[in-house]
């Protein structure tokens, strides 16, 4: 996959902050950044408080 | 340059603003010179006092106060983040000026806890932490607790009152009186007790639920890694709160202000921290005769 990885969490109905480093270390061995779309503001905000680098998310 | 690297925890008290405001640049200017960053959240008209005396900028952030000190957790988390970054980024050393607005209320007793955890999470940083307090306006006992929170205290503000040890601890979470609206026994699965908070009402607005089931994950999944592996949950909820209870009969929580503690990235820990950043008020004890109960209250805003 060249680029970032973009992925729509728009039907999403749960995430802990765990899942998002797993997913965080995942990108970071692959030298990738994940970027969750439409995520609902609970994720976008449990990616600040936890720490999670790698991922970011976008509310469209 | 300084060469101070230990934490410092003022008391500064103040009955005059424009010399507070005198004595507040001052501060910011040496420190500054030292090759400090210095963050400064005080009530809107001190602030912009100060902000128009200083004569520089870089590496001086105003926050507004009632941003920072919406809520203890949010205090630490801006105080913890702001120095991480500031140190990160080359300071020698950070000078956070702060004024709480201790009003009588109960809330007092939360920020009187705050001050003690400050104490203990920042106990190895190279930070002065410098607290404002208004003796005008503050209550006898409120400058008794700041003197026992604080090693070092510059101004005038004598008082005969003696601070209960009992406000410097967590307030609990009061709990409805009345039997929990639902129970689960031994969960050995967060799923199932987040899943459980949809049998609760359907009338709970979304944002709620959705830092509930949040809140529970965390607490939930602490229980089963650390606390003996499985928990019992109870549930109470009104049209805007819901209330939840998570006990587990593992060893124990040994640290006193864990809820106040910052993780490092992505280590133990995170679940407290996220669980009380998203709670309206969280709090931890110890369970008879060994385990941890955690309550958090989860409150439309």
């Amino acid at each position: 996959v060249d680029g970032d990885v973009m992925v729509d969490v728009s039907r999403l109905g749960f995430v802990d902050h765990q899942s998002l480093h797993v997913l965080g270390r995942c990108a970071e061995a692959h030298g990738k950044q994940v970027v969750l779309r439409h995520a609902p503001a609970t994720v976008r905000r449990l990616i600040d408080v936890a720490g999670v680098r790698h991922v970011t998310a976008t509310a469209t | 340059m300084t060469t101070d690297t230990g934490f410092r925890h003022v008391a500064l008290f103040y009955d005059d603003a424009d010399t507070v405001v005198a004595q507040i640049a001052d501060t910011i200017e040496r420190d500054h010179h030292d090759g400090a960053a210095v963050l400064v959240c005080l009530p809107d008209v001190l602030a912009a006092a100060v902000s128009a005396r200083i004569r520089i900028e870089e590496r001086v952030t105003f926050l507004p106060a009632h941003d920072r000190y919406a809520r203890p957790v949010r205090a630490m988390e801006a105080l913890w983040w702001f120095t991480t970054a500031a140190l990160a980024d080359g300071a020698t050393r950070v000078q956070s000026i702060g004024q709480i607005g201790f009003d009588g209320s109960p809330m007092d007793d939360e920020w009187h806890w705050y001050e003690r955890a400050v104490n203990d999470v920042f106990a190895d940083a190279p930070l002065t932490a410098t607290c404002l307090f208004d003796t005008s306006s503050v209550s006898p006992d409120t400058i008794a607790c700041a003197h026992a929170t604080h090693a070092e205290h510059l101004g005038q503000a004598d008082t005969t009152d003696q601070c209960d040890i009992e406000r410097l601890l967590p307030r609990p979470v009061a709990l409805p009186q009345r039997r929990a609206d639902l129970t689960l026994e031994a969960v050995t699965r967060p799923g199932a007790a987040r899943h459980a908070l949809a049998l609760l009402d359907d009338d709970l607005a979304p944002g709620i639920l959705d830092r509930a089931k949040l809140i529970v994950s965390e607490l939930v999944t602490n229980a089963i890694l650390h606390g003996g592996g499985r928990a019992d949950v109870r549930y109470w909820h009104d049209p805007d709160t819901i209330f939840v209870e998570v006990a587990d009969d593992g060893p124990g929580i040994d640290d006193p202000v864990a809820i106040l503690r910052p993780p490092a990235l992505g280590v133990r820990g995170v679940g407290l921290w996220v669980s009380n950043i998203e709670a309206t008020r969280l709090h931890v004890a110890a369970r008879h005769p060994h385990g941890t109960i955690a309550t958090a209250q989860i409150t439309g805003t």
